[in-house]
């Protein structure tokens, strides 16, 4: 077995990184002082994920939508019981969520850790569908999918990525439609299971009260040996354009809500996190508090204090993202578009910059305050393909000019779009 | 090392706890002005905090304000305003990292205070009223965000069946106000409302950091020995009276799923044997109304209880198919009599405490958790410590358990809808 300890020498922090032999990477974050312990076992399987093969086959399997939030669900009931009353003996708080590139199972707790990794370690490893339990599972994730939609700023988020996207799957509901999951069967969920839910496509995280030691005892005592089932995954080919420049959707609103996007080239590992952190720095630099822009725009009454802005990326996925509300948000887009022709003339300034940029560090520090936002950096930091320190280094290194270079990169008018909701 | 925990007078208006623990990267002050919640001036007090937490008298506007805490490595400046019962509290909350993390060793913290103490004592005002311009974005902002509340439809359910379920009482109305109240809100009447914080309000400053830092201390006494107020004497629990019929209330909004809010309201004095019961009822993954509500019967998504123990009501809030409602709600009725009726194991009641435990032993690793449980001790005059609390929640029985089900009556059902023949169907009643 492989381990090492990765240091932070800014904060002091470190971390165990272990390759189990089991085929599992494992990552421990011991955190001095702390009572809670956050576990998270991750596969790199999302609701993009709708289209894969594993070597020998053929033709690629095409799945229904909302499949891998579904089996997420389904995990947690086993053969002969549900694992929940299995938490309940030992106090911890579990659950387990699925975003468009990854379904993470997870639970806190600030004491009996290790009986907890057990039960985790364990109900992932150990599928249970049938008809009748996929049956049931359909009226529960029916009401998921209608209290979803019944959030404006969940529709307008997802509208806009329609607007963007051709053919990306990060386009669909994670949690799918009602008629998709209508599809699934105990069948497809053991397909997905066995293809996305194998130890090296897949990582366990711990952070705060925690023993390395301990873990990888209990790792290998849980984990069953895997082979490496050479998981290939494709996306569709995505055109550099937009479907269409502009949304509107009726709803109950208090006030139009809108999300402006300006969709970009992605990019994977540490040159994936430097164009994210350095848009992150481009986009404040635009529409921060302190920008000229949204003075003016909050001085003429176009946005609110529910104003902000947001990198949206990932596997085959680069989006700059600014929402909010507005009685006119189609005036919005033509300033923020007018800022931005103006910043690429004109220079960004270098004070806004290094302020943006120092705000920035100060929220990368503060984010190792708290277990479950170690745990949470760790488990994204792992699937990104960087390491949980690498933010803060690329912050350190970051100059002006990558800056107002990725200003000329990322925010090309003709690649953005409007969605909207109103009344 | 173990968490310090000091608490000191300051005078009779201002308390000041100072809590250490070594593992935090960060500093953490909040400020809580604490008055009697009023309809009338609740609004006003809203748009003084929200003043009082974006600019002072150096920082004229929240621009400037936003950019001279990016330059301290995004120290976080912020003001919020909520209830605890029939009380007000307004929290202004600073913070940053700790210096030792800054680029060049300077002191973060001091620049932090110094903007502060200038938000409370010197804010951007003038001729007893705010700045005119920013008083009026505030107020744009404050109104908008009032329209903004029926965009998330679980929370605004919530928000509407309070008016019916605390009717008549001060927690009745939203601290926001309406749109027409905030509408006549004047720039003077903000700064009245801001000098009477100052003057009038109970005032709890809680400070958490790395490390013991007197200047903090010592800045806050200088400070607030200006003010010498006489603040009213607040009643944080103030029992909600269980209507003499049940109230049933709904309303229609464009939905996909009706939304279900329903409260329960009791006179027992057993506050941890209440709190125990509501967990079981519906605050753990294996809660009579996860297990059974949501599990078993497949109705709905989410179904759960949450116990206010200032008003001694539980609310249970769920999103269901129209067609489901009164199944819905006779489901919950039915799993808070199973309680009442005993029909638990010894299991389930020590599995909840257990989860209670952890749940109570996790307040040490915020700062915002630390503050949060020593505030709520002193409002509800029980400052025991976590560790304190978890004996006593292992004290309750099963009989305690039992007694404090049989103690809740319910008091009201709200449903908001799609379905309009809810309401022509003539289903409104309330009656006090």
């Amino acid at each position: 077995m492989n381990s090492k300890k990765i240091r932070n020498e800014i904060t002091g922090d470190e971390y165990v990184y272990i390759k189990h032999p089991s085929g599992l990477d494992i990552l421990v974050w011991e955190m001095d002082g702390f009572s809670t312990t956050e576990a998270l076992f991750g596969t790199k399987y999302g609701s993009i994920n709708t289209r894969f093969r594993q070597k020998g086959e053929k033709e690629f399997t095409v799945v229904p939508e909302g499949i891998a939030h579904f089996l997420e669900h389904k995990l947690f009931e086993n053969e002969d019981c549900d694992v929940f009353d299995l938490y309940a003996k030992t106090g911890a708080s579990a659950n387990a969520y699925t975003s468009f590139d990854k379904t993470c199972y997870l639970f806190s707790c600030s004491e009996n850790y290790k009986e907890s990794l057990k039960i985790l370690l364990s109900f992932v490893q150990s599928p249970y569908f049938t008809q009748e339990t996929v049956l049931k599972e359909q009226g529960i994730i029916g009401q998921e999918i209608k209290m979803c939609n019944d959030n404006p700023n969940w529709r307008v988020f997802y509208d806009l990525l329609k607007c963007l996207y051709h053919n990306h799957p990060v386009k669909i509901d994670i949690a799918g439609t009602v008629e998709s999951i209508a599809q699934i069967d105990a069948d497809l969920l053991y397909k997905c299971y066995n293809t996305f839910y194998n130890l090296n496509n897949m990582v366990l995280v711990v952070a705060g009260n925690v023993k390395a030691d301990e873990v990888i005892q209990i790792a290998d005592r849980r984990l069953k040996k895997a082979q490496d089932v050479q998981l290939e995954v494709t996306f569709p080919d995505e055109p550099d354009t937009v479907v269409k420049k502009e949304s509107v959707t009726k709803m109950t609103v208090g006030l139009p809500i809108f999300n402006i996007g300006y969709k970009s080239t992605p990019l994977s590992g540490y040159e994936g996190l430097k164009a994210e952190m350095e848009s992150c720095i481009a986009v404040s630099v635009i529409a921060d508090p302190s920008s000229v822009l949204y003075k003016s725009l909050m001085e003429d009454g176009l946005i609110n204090t529910s104003f902000s802005t947001e990198v949206f990326t990932g596997p085959g996925y680069f989006t700059i993202i600014f929402g909010g509300e507005s009685r006119n948000p189609r005036e919005v887009l033509r300033r923020i578009n007018e800022e931005i022709d103006r910043l690429r003339i004109e220079g960004i300034s270098s004070e806004l910059f290094e302020n943006i940029r120092r705000s920035t560090y100060g929220a990368a520090i503060r984010e190792l305050n708290n277990t479950e936002a170690v745990a949470n950096l760790m488990i994204n930091s792992y699937f990104d393909s960087v390491s949980p320190f690498d933010s803060i280094q690329v912050l350190k290194q970051m100059t002006f000019e990558d800056v107002q270079k990725c200003l000329m990169d990322r925010f090309d008018p003709d690649k953005a779009a409007v969605s909207i909701i109103e009344a | 090392m173990p968490i310090e925990i000091k608490r000191e007078e300051l005078s009779a208006q201002t308390a000041f706890t100072k809590i250490t623990d070594s593992k935090f990267k960060t500093d953490t002050i909040k400020i809580k002005f604490i008055t009697k919640l009023r309809r009338d001036d609740a609004p006003k007090n809203t748009m003084a905090a929200i003043l009082m937490g974006s600019t002072n008298k150096n920082y004229k506007t929240y621009s400037e304000m936003t950019d001279k805490l990016n330059s301290l490595y995004g120290a976080v400046l912020s003001s919020d305003v909520t209830r605890v019962g029939d009380c007000q509290v307004i929290t202004l909350t600073a913070g940053t990292i700790s210096s030792r993390f800054s680029f060049n060793g300077e002191d973060i913290l001091e620049s932090l205070l110094d903007i502060l103490t200038d938000c409370i004592f010197s804010p951007n005002a003038d001729n007893e009223k705010f700045d005119d311009i920013e008083f009026e974005l505030k107020r744009r902002d404050l109104i908008e965000t009032i329209e903004a509340e029926i965009n998330n439809k679980r929370g605004y359910a919530i928000q509407k069946a309070q008016e019916y379920i605390f009717e008549g009482e001060p927690c009745a109305c939203s601290q926001y106000g309406t749109v027409e109240e905030v509408e006549k809100i004047t720039s003077h009447d903000a700064y009245k409302a801001y000098k009477n914080i100052i003057n009038n309000s109970r005032i709890e400053i809680y400070y958490v950091s790395a490390q013991e830092n007197e200047k903090v201390r010592n800045r806050f006494k200088k400070a607030f020995s200006k003010i010498n107020g006489k603040p009213e004497t607040l009643d944080f629990i103030t029992p909600s009276p269980l209507k003499k019929q049940l109230c049933k209330k709904s309303d229609t909004v464009d939905v996909l799923q009706a939304k279900v809010v329903m409260a329960y309201k009791s006179e027992s004095k057993d506050t941890d044997g209440c709190r125990i019961m509501c967990q079981m009822l519906g605050g753990t993954t294996f809660s009579k109304l996860f297990t059974n509500v949501r599990e078993k019967l497949s109705l709905c998504y989410f179904c759960g209880s949450v116990f206010i123990i200032s008003k001694n009501t539980i609310i249970i809030d769920s999103g269901v198919e129209d067609e489901n409602i009164e199944k819905l709600i006779a489901e919950c009725d039915k799993q808070l009599i199973s309680l009442a009726q005993g029909d638990f194991t010894q299991e389930e009641l020590a599995n909840t405490k257990l989860a209670v435990k952890n749940s109570i032993k996790s307040v040490a690793d915020t700062p915002s958790s630390l503050i949060s449980w020593y505030f709520n001790g002193w409002c509800f005059g029980n400052m025991r410590t976590p560790e304190q609390c978890i004996e006593d929640m292992n004290n309750v029985t099963r009989e305690r358990v039992i007694s404090a089900a049989k103690s809740f009556g319910q008091d009201t059902v709200y449903v908001m809808t799609n379905d309009n023949k809810k309401e022509e169907a003539g289903e409104e009643n309330c009656e006090q």
